[in-house]
């Protein structure tokens, strides 16, 4: 490590202390430090950069972060040694690393907190793409979650450049798209996407895309089979023709188990990114708008069997509704539906809706506008308590017509008709 | 609330396979033994933590050692939480012929009756510490029907060579590696103890979490960039030589 605790920079007349390393990666050290009466992190390269690396790196930290969910670069630091470093806010304690959930060490508070993170990832990159970045870099140590309540934390920003710049990174071997595993293009939006496809394919899976029964042809998996697997002939292990990759019995567990119970237009989603993606990587892999409609979509469905707490999709989607929970096989509860537009919201307790479901030009995927709560003296009664800024009118199947607060609770009846707002009207069914 | 699901359930990992091949025979008394034990609690008590910052592969431990005959500390490989030392004490020749007939087995597919796994295995690493020639002649003829193991010749493996130089010694050594880079010569026993820390450190980290590739770079979850990180990190390590 090339500081040690206690020890202090001057910058520009300021005292910048090191508290204490708090680790070592391949590329840098980053160490706890207190700097203007606050606590960052600072990661200092431990070799010296390009003049193109460290011009972008002031460039992102001049324009800013797309978003709260980006760890972003703050300050830029030259030493006297010509390394260079950079300040940025410490990892809050609630945050966990996607690696742990991986691993099984850590797990969601529900499948729809899942989804919401998910959401919040989709969300994130949309932004990203949308300020002409890309990461270029996507791998599972990038990202870190609050089990929770969804929230998302993306670290390791230092690659982000314009999109179609490069300046050297290419990714990690298993996340990489396969025209760069294959050296034929440089780290852009659409490898990004693909990316992007396996992350959201290993939150939900529990597996990669591309790991299956043709492991066995490897005794050892070393460079020349990831290569082959991930670079040259990659084979999603689904694939709807090509069975020769199935997810292997006994070793892919996880997968086999959660891809049976994804909704089927999840699962095109993914079939699109890992299949028609690999050849037509412009218009073949599944967007952050297209994901966050799914996403929305699939939590939305999404019902809690009353028998044993399990939730899985009402099934909208699928050939027919699911009719029995798939843990348990309790039949599936009577629930009403609330059609809003194009959405169908499940209204179980505790179901959001989103300002995304009443305005489709909102990218506010996970702020809450309504939520299906229980009343307090009889449980049996569910209601839609509002958290909005003006009054909605509904009108029962008699016609009988009503003015609800804002912050009001709408019964949940059937037939009755919610008008949010002039173009919004939406009906529990 | 109910989780998304069980706790515990988790992604298919690779397998890396970390081997300690120790000498324990009775010229290992005292000193040399007793900072290879203190070594080893070292590297242990650092592995969870780099379990812990990867996905991509569960890391597995075994140690060998070796006297008059060879024997393994552990059955089958162990997870690194469940890999507790007991400290070895030293008598005995040093048939390192034994060893690498153990070698041999342990290096071998588990279908086909060994301990390296069918699915999903990396190359392993393995690090032989000694400080005297074999006791058993024909350990040559034992080291060429290793070295026809796939896993042995694609595994990553040091010598490490205790206060003993002669040339003879260090050809034992360099036979087995089959890279005169990584044999060494430790010559104290806080030199040992800090050798065999970084390199079994620096090795799980770098083989276990594939790292990002840059444009121009070669090898990632290879051997090379272990070999690479392993001796920057021994520049700093004094009474060393390689």
């Amino acid at each position: 490590m090339q500081f040690n605790k206690n020890d202090s920079i001057t910058l520009d007349d300021e005292k910048l202390t090191i508290v204490e390393p708090l680790g070592e990666g391949g590329q840098g050290e980053v160490y706890l430090v207190e700097y203007q009466g606050n606590r960052y992190a600072l990661k200092v390269y431990k070799d010296e950069v390009s003049s193109d690396f460290r011009y972008n790196l002031k460039n992102n930290i001049d324009k800013g972060s797309p978003s709260n969910s980006f760890l972003w670069p703050k300050l830029l630091i030259d030493f006297d040694n010509d390394r260079i470093g950079y300040l940025m806010d410490l990892r809050p304690k609630n945050f966990v690393s996607f690696v742990s959930y991986l691993t099984g060490k850590n797990a969601f508070a529900s499948r729809e907190v899942m989804l919401t993170w998910c959401i919040n990832l989709c969300t994130a990159f949309k932004k990203l793409h949308e300020m002409g970045y890309s990461y270029q870099d996507l791998n599972d140590g990038s990202f870190f979650l609050d089990q929770t309540n969804g929230d998302l934390l993306i670290c390791d920003n230092d690659n982000v450049t314009a999109d179609k710049k490069n300046l050297g990174i290419l990714g990690k071997m298993r996340y990489m798209a396969p025209e760069i595993v294959r050296n034929e293009m440089m780290p852009d939006v659409h490898s990004d996407r693909f990316s992007l496809g396996v992350i959201l394919f290993m939150a939900l899976c529990l597996g990669n895309p591309y790991e299956g029964e043709r492991l066995k042809n490897y005794d050892i998996v070393d460079e020349k089979a990831e290569y082959e697997l991930f670079g040259s002939n990659p084979v999603f292990v689904y694939h709807k023709t090509d069975k020769s990759n199935r997810p292997i019995r006994g070793y892919h567990t996880s997968v086999l188990k959660r891809w049976a119970y994804i909704p089927l237009y999840i699962k095109e989603a993914f079939h699109r990114t890992f299949v028609d993606g690999l050849t037509d990587r412009e218009n073949g892999r599944t967007t952050e708008i297209e994901w966050l409609r799914l996403f929305m979509r699939y939590r939305d469905e999404l019902i809690r069997c009353p028998h044993c707490g399990y939730e899985y999709i009402y099934g909208f989607g699928e050939k027919t509704l699911v009719s029995s929970c798939p843990s348990c096989n309790t039949p599936t509860k009577e629930v009403c539906i609330l059609e809003l537009g194009k959405h169908k919201i499940v209204l179980d307790l505790g179901k959001k809706i989103t300002a995304a479901h009443l305005d489709k030009y909102s990218s506010e995927y996970n702020k809450t506008v309504a939520t299906v709560i229980a009343n307090k003296n009889n449980p049996s009664l569910w209601g839609i308590k509002l958290d909005l800024s003006d009054p909605v009118e509904i009108k029962d199947a008699s016609g009988i017509q009503k003015t609800i607060a804002a912050n009001g609770i709408i019964p949940i009846i059937r037939n009755l008709k919610i008008k949010f707002n002039e173009n919004i009207i939406g009906e529990i069914k | 609330m109910m989780q998304d699901r069980m706790l515990g359930e988790g992604i298919a990992r690779q397998e890396l396979n970390l081997l300690f091949v120790i000498d324990n025979s009775g010229s290992m008394e005292g000193e040399k033994l007793g900072a290879v034990n203190n070594a080893i609690r070292d590297v242990m008590s650092i592995m969870p933590e780099i379990q812990e910052d990867t996905s991509d592969a569960t890391i597995k431990i075994s140690a060998l050692k070796f006297s008059d005959k060879a024997e393994w500390i552990y059955s089958e490989p162990q997870n690194v939480e469940d890999f507790k030392w007991k400290d070895l004490s030293a008598e005995g020749g040093t048939n390192l012929s034994g060893a690498y007939d153990e070698l041999s087995k342990w290096l071998t597919k588990r279908s086909n009756g060994g301990m390296m796994p069918d699915i999903g295995g990396v190359a392993p690493i393995i690090i032989l510490m000694t400080d005297g020639l074999p006791t058993s002649y024909d350990w040559e003829k034992h080291l060429e029907s290793l070295k026809k193991k796939g896993w042995f010749k694609v595994a990553l493996k040091y010598a490490l060579a205790i206060q003993i130089d002669t040339d003879e010694a260090m050809d034992v050594l360099n036979k087995f590696t089959g890279n005169p880079e990584t044999v060494l010569k430790v010559y104290t026993a806080e030199a040992l103890r800090k050798v065999i820390n970084v390199i079994a450190v620096t090795a799980s980290k770098v083989k276990s979490n594939s790292a990002s590739m840059g444009v121009g770079a070669g090898a990632v979850n290879g051997n090379a960039l272990a070999q690479n990180e392993i001796a920057s990190k021994l520049d700093e390590v004094e009474d060393v030589e390689w």
